[in-house]
């Protein structure tokens, strides 16, 4: 195995963790966490592969900078996001919403049916 | 902030996600074994037009000459994204008041000037060594963040008009510079090659004082110019 | 000599991947994010040994220092406000 290949399979096993955070875990930012591992990931295959002949090819070294500072921005914005979740719901996790019981529902159509 | 224990169905979610993720992983390594091990790619063509693009640093020929489009996009996005967060804070949120300690004060003083020349040196060296605009930038700004920490706030002189010109300022040179190459070279962003070299280190320049002021202020999540709260305040009455 | 290389990169991408993992399970968020922090110094390690010194000064100043500072920061807001909330 070439260490080009040796790093590519590391960048694809830091993939599949970060993959891993994004489907296991609930709380938001240990997913935002997790996308960035993926990124790093994506990063490292691209350069590693890059490096295959005698001198690196500087095309996806160049493409893998512009990638790292989009991705400190998107992971700012994500994290303004949790921020404001955190500040309206005080919560950090993502669930299903729960319907609320029949009992209540059925209630409120009726109020709606006697303003109407 | 330790984690709820994990329930029967949490378990079993957790064993399809890792199912998942582990046929994510072999796929990606069983094509990078599949690819072929000899160069393909840029690489040559830009190691034989490097003598046009007006620098010597690869990379930052691609970022800055060759590839243009990309990176001016790319300050773009950070525009974007910093518009996004600062709408989305909550109103009356500001920085922490923070504790003002003589030790951290002074230490901070002391290590600002030198950083800042590191970042010009890192800006400068980009043209024949790895450096650049954007390491420039990104050490700019993590200066600027240890100030933020260390309680420190920009000047009184600092109004909200300069800061914004300021996070558009690397945008708009750039997209000015594209714009002035078409009746030279008639070429977006095609700079005319013998001062190619002046044309990418204004870009630069602009640009990694507008990508470290982006990313201070993603940092401290709220604009920091005077003058701003005045305004809203007006606005309610 | 190339032995002594090859060693050198399989412990820096075993402790990237050991790193990776503790970041995503380790049970207190502090934790994984000061992991993540060292992740990122690890990936500039990485970025030098596959000849992108360019990558390696922006990951070290961009992913390991301003990445984690914003993480960090958030964190500090989020229990802040959950004492704020606590105490009302």
């Amino acid at each position: 195995m070439t260490t080009a290949q040796l790093f590519a399979i590391a960048g694809a096993g830091i993939v599949a963790i970060g993959f891993y955070a994004q489907l296991a875990r609930h709380n938001l930012i240990r997913k935002i966490l997790g996308l960035n591992l993926m990124g790093s990931g994506v990063f490292l295959i691209l350069v590693s592969l890059a490096g295959r002949g005698e001198t690196p090819d500087s095309v996806p070294q160049a493409m893998v900078l512009t990638g790292l500072v989009v991705s400190v921005s998107a992971t700012a914005l994500a994290l303004a996001l949790v921020r404001r979740l955190h500040r309206e719901s005080g919560r950090l996790d993502w669930v299903m919403p729960t319907p609320p019981p029949p009992e209540l529902m059925s209630e409120d159509e009726e109020s709606d049916d006697d303003s109407h | 902030m330790n984690e709820p224990a994990a329930t029967n169905l949490d378990r079993s979610a957790r064993f399809l996600a890792g199912i998942g993720a582990a046929f994510l992983g072999l796929g990606l390594v069983w094509a990078i074994l599949a690819l072929p091990q000899v160069e393909v790619g840029l690489g040559e063509t830009v190691r034989r037009n490097l003598g046009v693009s007006g620098v010597s640093n690869p990379v930052t020929a691609v970022l800055l000459n060759f590839r243009g489009y990309d990176t001016m996009l790319e300050v773009g996005v950070l525009v974007l994204a910093l518009i996004g967060s600062q709408a989305l804070r909550g109103t009356g949120e500001t920085l922490p008041e923070v504790d003002r300690d003589i030790v951290l004060d002074s230490v901070v003083r002391v290590l600002t000037p030198p950083l800042i020349i590191v970042a010009a040196y890192m800006l400068w060296i980009g043209g024949t060594e790895p450096g650049g605009a954007f390491q420039a930038g990104a050490i700019l700004a993590a200066g600027a963040v240890i100030l933020l920490l260390a309680g420190l706030r920009p000047p009184r002189l600092w109004h909200w008009m300069i800061e914004r010109l300021a996070v558009i300022a690397g945008f708009l040179v750039f997209a000015l510079a594209a714009l002035a190459c078409i009746p030279l070279t008639d070429h977006l962003l095609g700079y005319p090659q013998s001062s190619a070299k002046y044309w990418i280190l204004a870009v630069e320049g602009v640009s990694a004082l507008s990508i470290a002021l982006i990313l201070t202020l993603l940092f401290a999540g709220h604009p920091l110019g005077r003058g701003m709260e005045r305004d809203q305040d007006e606005g309610d009455r | 000599m190339s032995i002594i290389v090859r060693l050198f990169d399989l412990l820096l991408v075993g402790g990237l991947l050991w790193l990776c993992w503790q970041v995503v399970s380790a049970r207190e968020l502090f934790r994984s994010i000061v992991l993540f922090i060292v992740f990122g110094l690890l990936m500039a390690i990485c970025w030098a040994r596959l000849q992108a010194p360019d990558l390696a000064l922006a990951e070290a100043a961009i992913g390991a220092g301003i990445t984690g500072a914003l993480f960090l920061s958030t964190l500090g807001a989020i229990r802040q406000r959950d004492k704020e909330l606590s105490n009302e």
